[in-house]
């Protein structure tokens, strides 16, 4: 079986001008997952998560690009992104934030559930429709030539997305990226539809990387988790002791910050103080150190590189003291 | 435009992004150099030659460059150059206060259909239709009585069968933009309606309207242009390119410069303002989408 | 003996939608103290937005009235509502176009211009947004201090109620910390009635004195907070409580060739 996703030190940059390329500014970003895993993309806004993902869709906006590796299975590694590009709707598919941008409001869902894999011809019209049928039974849909006749516009947010999962599962990716799935969806919905999105996963022996700002969701459904802040890899380690023992004093933090149901009372809740720094932004040292409850001189100065406390990957001078604080 | 299908539309989006900023600039600076441009040859025109009206028979129909007539003279010796220059003069001011008539009713009318809504606005959009369905040259025909070489009647007349797309744009855009958050901010402020119409609707109105106006000013010079070639528009003392243009009509064949240099000049005009509004489109529709996400 | 500060008596409000008529909410009643916080739990549809609209009087009940310290909550041009809402979109809810300091003066306009923006800068210095950044349009700021913006306006109205409309959905964990302890500061201080709408129940118990569960109009428990969280009646809100809080943890990893 080809599973798996190996990215190996993905960065991306401005693009200079007169072909000097600006300084890195996320990254770099390495992982490895095993086929039918999920790894879960933590951070806040401006910390760089839709980048990285944008960048292993192929999809950079103008004025950034890529270096690393990326390999699907055992294909030859992808470096570019014009590689990455010639991939998306064949080995790798899409799930976005919002279901709706995923449709096109004119025509009905049916139609456009089976028009990426006919017109990049990787099956037969029966066996399209076959195959779409199918995964739509498998989303919860008892109808599904009934639902396909549906237009965009009479459907709920939650049946949108199951839709779009579907859609985008059709040519059986290999690698399936999904941005903020469930944001737009109720609480109740959420779970399904992870539900569902893992279940696949599992199935085709497919790799899941889901970005997420929501911590604990995305704990709950990953086996691994990375933990971006301001462009760089902070943490990254397998999502069970990432929760219990965090390492790094902004995964602490932000554990620390994030209301949880059950817990007595406590009105105060933890923050951070202060604000993400633009991964644009140049910055000598630790890029948390402004924020660090446990910063020293040294952070300021020097910057952490990633490594290897515990069973763990972080990128922290004091890791060692933050995990004692913790435990 | 499937999810499987969305790498490609995000493709698509990403090269015309790519192509987009660099048209962007493009059409405002070209449509703003015509226009500039223009101008600057009608005060030129009027500064070298003499009086457009001048007529010197001696000179009758001279070919461009005979006589000291740079684009030639007409069947009454006119200097087929100044007329040009004077008929610019006069396309702009009709244009501008054509513009300023009509955005000046039409938003009023729009807006007030979009924010206050109900019976008022139903009544509004009904006008608005019956105003649409009037076609404009019978209108213009029978009028003709009183536009006939009364600028301010014709600027009076062009405007009332121009304000409805200003009415129909500001009542499309108030409908959105009154239930953001702000605006019921304002309410809750205690605001009243009319300050609310001009400080928070106005503002995020300004931008189309100054596109819609650059379009419509080029549908209003073709009007009196048209009206005037018809005989129901500007005749002299008043200088109008129509005028000239039906004149020269009649001595194609001998003496094309007559009608053609007058043609050109309108056609340039319209280009400019297209281009101008085209570019204020881009420009804005730029400003707020642009950047990361 | 605290005095009911809201109060809401059978509230309804039926919308036309196309041919159809939409019941947003269906004789919801209660009553909030002075000073206290009312959680207003809910997903979308529930009718809670409508209710916030209700509440500050930008639109009037189809049956039922709202008391706000005795009187009913409308709207009158002139005055700035005793009711005022921070909504859930930070950036919409101020106007693109003018500076933050005269957005945040608006409550105050029968001022003169120089008190009016002393007003405003102590109050947005309050709020935790340098002099330096008055003068600034909206767009120059994240969603997190808009929302400080936003809540700096509705403080220069002196309201007595302030209603949030799930303020912090669309904010970052660490960021959505802040502003709930910056209003659980200025409650303290001020001492402000607050009626706060989430779909969040974990954000919820932060805040809340008290919870009211809406689900299609209609009100399906209301407890004290203490009460609700230790052990909700209402099969919906249990199921709601299940579905936030203490899902399962991941035991071992469910991939085969896991890393």
């Amino acid at each position: 079986m080809t599973g798996g996703l190996h990215v190996s030190n993905l960065t991306i940059r401005r693009t200079g001008d007169k072909q000097r390329a600006g300084p890195v500014m996320i990254g770099p970003v390495s992982f490895a997952a095993g086929g039918g895993s999920t790894v879960g993309l933590v951070g806040e806004t401006g910390a760089g998560k839709t980048l990285v993902l944008r960048a292993l869709m192929g999809l950079l906006p103008a004025g950034f690009e890529m270096a690393g590796e990326v390999q699907i299975g055992a294909d030859a590694p992808h470096q570019d992104s014009a590689a990455l590009r010639a991939e998306l709707g064949r080995r790798i598919g899409v799930v976005l934030q919002s279901p709706f941008t995923a449709f096109d409001p004119l025509r009905p869902v049916g139609a456009q559930v089976t028009e990426g894999v006919l017109r990049r011809k990787l099956m037969s019209k029966v066996a399209a429709r076959e195959h779409a049928a199918g995964l739509l039974r498998q989303m919860g849909f008892d109808q599904p030539n009934e639902l396909g006749k549906l237009f965009p516009n009479q459907l709920s947010g939650g049946m949108a997305q199951r839709i779009a999962i579907a859609m985008s599962v059709m040519p059986s990716p290999a690698v399936l990226l999904a941005d903020e799935p469930t944001s737009a969806l109720d609480a109740t919905l959420r779970i399904r539809v992870l539900e569902l999105l893992q279940g696949f996963v599992r199935q085709q022996h497919a790799v899941l990387v889901m970005v997420s700002h929501d911590l604990g969701l995305v704990a709950d459904f990953s086996q691994q988790l990375i933990v971006l802040y301001s462009g760089r890899v902070v943490e990254s380690g397998t999502a069970g002791e990432l929760l219990a023992r965090p390492r790094h004093p902004y995964t602490q933090a932000l554990i620390a910050c994030t209301p949880k149901l059950g817990l007595d009372g406590g009105r105060e809740l933890p923050s951070i103080a202060g604000s993400v720094p633009s991964p644009l932004q140049r910055i000598a040292g630790c890029r948390f150190a402004a924020r660090c409850p446990i910063v020293t001189e040294r952070c300021r100065t020097e910057e952490p590189l990633l490594r290897t406390v515990g069973g763990a990957q972080v990128a922290c001078h004091l890791a060692e003291k933050a995990l004692a604080r913790h435990d | 435009m499937s999810a499987i299908n969305l790498p490609d539309t995000l493709l698509r989006g990403e090269r015309s992004e790519r192509t987009a900023s660099r048209h962007r600039r493009g059409s405002l600076t070209a449509g703003l150099i015509v226009l500039g441009g223009m101008l600057v040859f009608s005060v030129a025109a009027s500064l070298a030659g003499g009086s457009a009206s001048h007529q010197d028979l001696a000179s009758a129909l001279a070919p461009p460059g005979h006589g000291g007539h740079l684009f030639g003279a007409d069947a009454l010796g006119r200097d087929v150059m100044s007329w040009v220059g004077g008929g610019i003069r006069t396309s702009f001011e009709v244009a501008v206060c054509v513009v300023a008539l009509s955005a000046a009713f039409g938003c009023t009318v729009g807006i007030l259909a979009g924010y206050l809504g109900g019976w008022l606005d139903a009544a509004l959009m009904r006008i608005a239709d019956i105003q649409l369905s009037i076609p404009p040259l019978p209108l213009f025909i029978a009028a003709s009585v009183i536009i006939v070489n009364n600028l301010l009647s014709l600027v009076i007349l062009i405007s009332i069968v121009g304000w409805v797309p200003y009415a129909r744009l500001c009542r499309a855009r108030t409908l959105v933009i009154r239930e953001r958050g702000y605006v019921a901010a304002a309410r809750l402020a205690g605001r009243r309606r009319g300050a609310i119409a001009v400080l928070h609707l106005l503002p995020g109105l300004t931008t189309e309207i100054a596109v819609l106006a650059s379009l419509q000013a080029g549908i209003a010079l073709l009007w009196e242009a048209g009206l005037s070639f018809l005989g129901l528009g500007l005749q002299p003392p008043y200088v109008s390119l129509g005028f000239l243009m039906s004149e020269g009509k009649e001595v194609l064949s001998q003496a094309w410069w007559v009608a053609t240099f007058p043609g050109i000049a309108l056609a340039l005009l319209v280009v400019g303002f297209n281009l101008t509004g085209d570019g204020i489109r881009d420009l804005f529709n730029n400003d707020v989408s642009g950047g990361l996400r | 003996m605290t005095d009911a500060c809201v109060v809401a008596e059978n509230l309804t409000k039926v919308y036309r939608s196309g041919h159809r008529l939409v019941r947003a909410l269906d004789e919801v009643s209660f009553e909030v103290q002075a000073g206290q916080t009312l959680a207003v739990i809910g997903e979308s549809g529930s009718g809670k937005s409508t209710l916030t609209r209700l509440i500050t009087g930008l639109e009037l009940p189809t049956s039922g009235r709202i008391l706000i310290n005795g009187a009913p909550a409308r709207l009158r041009s002139g005055r700035p509502a005793s009711a005022q809402l921070i909504f859930q979109d930070p950036a919409g809810s101020l106007n693109p176009y003018r500076k933050v300091w005269k957005s945040v003066a608006e409550p105050l306009r029968h001022l003169n211009r120089r008190a009016r923006r002393s007003a405003a800068a102590e109050m947005l210095v309050r709020v935790g947004i340098d002099r330096d950044r008055h003068e600034d349009r909206p767009g120059r700021f994240s969603g997190g201090q808009l929302q400080r913006i936003a809540i700096a306006r509705t403080l220069v109205a002196r309201a007595d109620v302030l209603l949030c409309d799930e303020p912090t959905s669309a904010l970052d964990v660490s960021v959505q910390a802040q502003i709930l302890n910056l209003l659980r500061e200025l409650q303290q201080d001020i001492g402000f009635t607050c009626v706060f709408v989430t779909h969040d129940l974990a954000v919820a118990q932060v805040v809340a004195d008290h919870i009211l569960v809406l689900r299609d109009g209609r009100v399906r428990e209301m407890a004290g907070a203490a009460e609700f969280f230790s052990g909700p009646r209402d099969p919906y809100s249990r199921a709601l409580v299940a579905s936030t809080g203490n899902r399962r943890q991941p035991a071992s990893p469910h991939g085969e060739d896991a890393p």
